[in-house]
């Protein structure tokens, strides 16, 4: 071991850390789990129920091109996971890596951001799931009471964080099987629509379907820039099916092509589901409806499916119920971390050793999250939405963080191949260069009120600002706090990645 | 051969301990003392940050459980494994051609027991050597 990785992350340099044997090798992930590993981080069903209305009411028709290019930063800013992931041995994510490159500020502030995106998606996940839930067994007028709601949504919240606490995990099998039964669920809808929508069966205001609808720049930069903001957050957590080593799945080709199809999956449903609801109900529809919010899905999976509505709506809610989980877990692991490097008190950092999980943070994020919903629940019905959008600003910023922090990190070996030049530098550097300017383009959008989902302003500006504001202002106050506390972990200086880490095919000399 | 003990530092595979400990003496063989120790939850995301916590947790109570078991005259050694419960005792298992397995029972709690299953369950479906469960 260097001395460099043992300056840099003290946890590795413990050398009295006991021997840990490798589990099972007949245990390694299989092509269709890798598959479903991206798919579930993803939660495509809650993702488009959350989504789609606010993304068309904001561009209209556009909204497939928006969705479609909105992968594209994504696919670069997972170019960067991948690269970061295969020379970090310790399993970390933008915490550590961002520390390890850039220095303790930055990876602060990261590992804060992430921390926060739990704390913000819980709410939302935990009210989609309640009311889909609830729509599902035709209880409509419970499904729309809000007291009710949020007393059950937040009842949802203790129990999936208690199942974090306890760790226990649904297998493999079934958390495919469950995945594989969403994108089902999708396609059908997608399918009927279409078939309704194009045979003339659709509502008044559906629309043919054009080429242009794949142009993303039909609207003005402001819609187009909200509707981006929307599409990264549609796309969160797909990095997981780049994240996986080679060592963990049964062949070294499995990530790479079960990231493929993952891609091609998600590009199909979003798209096609965007395409069938421009086709069945058409724009207007949406923007009549824009104040139901996510309940707006649930709306045109009747109208698509009558019936057999039921399909859509629970696939919904067990995709918001299953992402709890994949939400959860990375903020109270990043939390953990953090803790036990010294960047937040050693408190956040106790695990419960029956359960193996790091339960303290973990009961944290439920409970800021469980105040966050109630008191934002109480503010406003659309805040919800708003809040939505403030977590997509934080999701742009740290993704923003690590592809630039993939390219400091490999920096000395850039030049040496045009694999590594242009996977582990150009890809990630440009992919951040689009989110952070997607970063300043909404900032500037949301100085302006009008241009939020809710059309409300908070101290004269949009409220997803207001929040991203006030969640970056309170990691800045425990970051100066914690600096001037002068932890050990302020004295983490970066570092660059060790050629021997690296295969000769990107500039190193790995053997 | 060898008798395998799955402990984990809590009450019930405190008394699979004892259990395993009086059986390696009637019967003279190696105690083997295994600990899953990787983080529920998957892998990805700081996963080694969890797992480290959850060593420096566990360790000492195994090298407990090792030293308890040596006090009374039984050759004894542990196994940390970078699996789950079930799956560091079927490794292990494997690995040093167990006589048996030793398992507590409710270390889980009741609730988690009955609606995803035990150890102890998961241990008699996949096992191909003898299991012992030890009731609390």
């Amino acid at each position: 071991m260097s001395t460099s990785s043992a300056e840099t992350s003290p946890s590795r340099s413990e050398d009295a850390r006991p021997e840990v044997q490798p589990g099972l090798e007949s245990n390694a992930i299989g092509f269709l789990d890798a598959v479903s590993i991206g798919l579930n981080a993803t939660s495509p069903a809650y993702s488009l129920a959350a989504v789609l209305g606010p993304i068309v009411v904001l561009v209209g028709v556009a909204a497939p091109g928006v969705l479609f290019v909105s992968f594209v930063p994504m696919l670069l800013i997972a170019s960067a996971f991948y690269f970061l992931n295969r020379v970090d041995p310790d399993c970390g994510t933008t915490f550590s890596w961002v520390t390890r490159a850039m220095g303790p500020w930055f990876g602060w502030m990261g590992g804060w951001a992430i921390a926060m995106t739990g704390v913000l998606v819980v709410g939302s996940l935990a009210d989609v799931a309640v009311r889909f839930l609830l729509l599902v067994f035709g209880l409509d007028d419970a499904a729309s009471n809000n007291t009710l709601v949020t007393v059950l949504a937040i009842g949802l919240i203790v129990l999936m964080t208690w199942i974090c606490v306890v760790g226990t995990e649904v297998s493999g099998r079934v958390q495919t099987w469950l995945n594989f039964a969403q994108i089902a669920a999708l396609l059908i809808f997608i399918a009927v629509a279409l078939a309704r929508g194009l045979s003339g069966n659709g509502l008044p205001g559906g629309e043919t379907p054009a080429l242009s609808w794949l142009n993303p720049f039909a609207q003005g930069t402001a819609a187009l820039s909200a509707g981006l903001l929307l599409g990264v957050f549609a796309y969160w957590g797909w990095e997981s099916a780049v994240n996986l080593n080679e060592e963990t799945t049964d062949s070294a080709s499995t990530p790479g092509r079960a990231a493929i199809l993952s891609t091609v999956i998600l590009l199909i449903t979003y798209i096609g589901t965007a395409v069938a609801v421009l086709v069945l109900v058409g724009p207007a529809f949406l923007a009549d409806n824009a104040g139901e919010e996510e309940m707006v899905f649930a709306l045109i999976a009747r109208e698509a499916l009558g019936g057999l509505g039921w399909i859509v709506l629970l696939a919904v809610s067990m995709s918001a119920i299953a992402s709890t989980q994949t939400t959860i877990i990375p903020a109270s692991r990043t939390a953990l971390s953090m803790a036990r490097r010294a960047a937040f008190p050693a408190y956040f950092g106790r695990i419960s050793a029956r359960h193996r999980t790091p339960a303290v943070s973990t009961w944290w994020v439920a409970v800021i999250a469980i105040i966050w919903y109630v008191v934002v629940r109480q503010i406003s019905e659309n805040a919800l939405f708003d809040s939505l959008t403030a977590l997509s600003l934080l999701i742009a910023f740290y993704y923003s963080l690590t592809g630039f922090a993939c390219a400091v990190y490999y920096r000395r070996l850039l030049l040496r191949s045009v694999k590594g030049f242009l996977l582990i530098g150009v890809g990630p550097v440009v992919g951040a260069v689009m989110l952070a300017w997607l970063l300043v383009l909404s900032v500037i959008a949301m100085s302006n009120p009008e241009n939020s989902y809710s059309g409300q302003s908070w101290f004269g500006v949009g409220p997803p600002l207001v929040i991203g504001i006030f969640l970056f202002a309170i990691g800045a106050v425990f970051m100066v706090a914690s600096r001037v506390a002068g932890t050990r972990y302020w004295q983490e200086r970066p570092s660059t990645v060790e050629d021997d880490e690296v295969p000769v095919s990107e500039g190193g000399d790995a053997a | 051969m060898s008798i395998v003990v799955g402990y984990d530092g809590g009450d019930s595979s405190g008394r699979a301990l004892e259990a395993a400990i009086t059986l390696a003496q009637d019967l003279n063989e190696p105690l083997v003392i295994v600990c899953g120790v990787a983080p529920a939850g998957g892998v990805g995301e700081e996963y080694r940050a969890v797992e480290d916590a959850v060593v420096e947790v566990l360790a000492p109570a195994v090298e407990q459980a090792v030293e308890l078991a040596r006090s009374r005259g039984v050759t004894a050694d542990s196994v940390l494994v970078d699996a789950g419960p079930v799956d560091a005792l079927e490794a292990v298992a494997e690995e040093r051609s167990a006589r048996m397995i030793v398992v507590g029972y409710g270390s889980a709690g009741h609730i988690r027991a009955a609606l995803f299953g035990a150890v102890a369950h998961r241990m008699f479906q996949r096992s191909t050597a003898p299991v012992l469960v030890v009731h609390s």
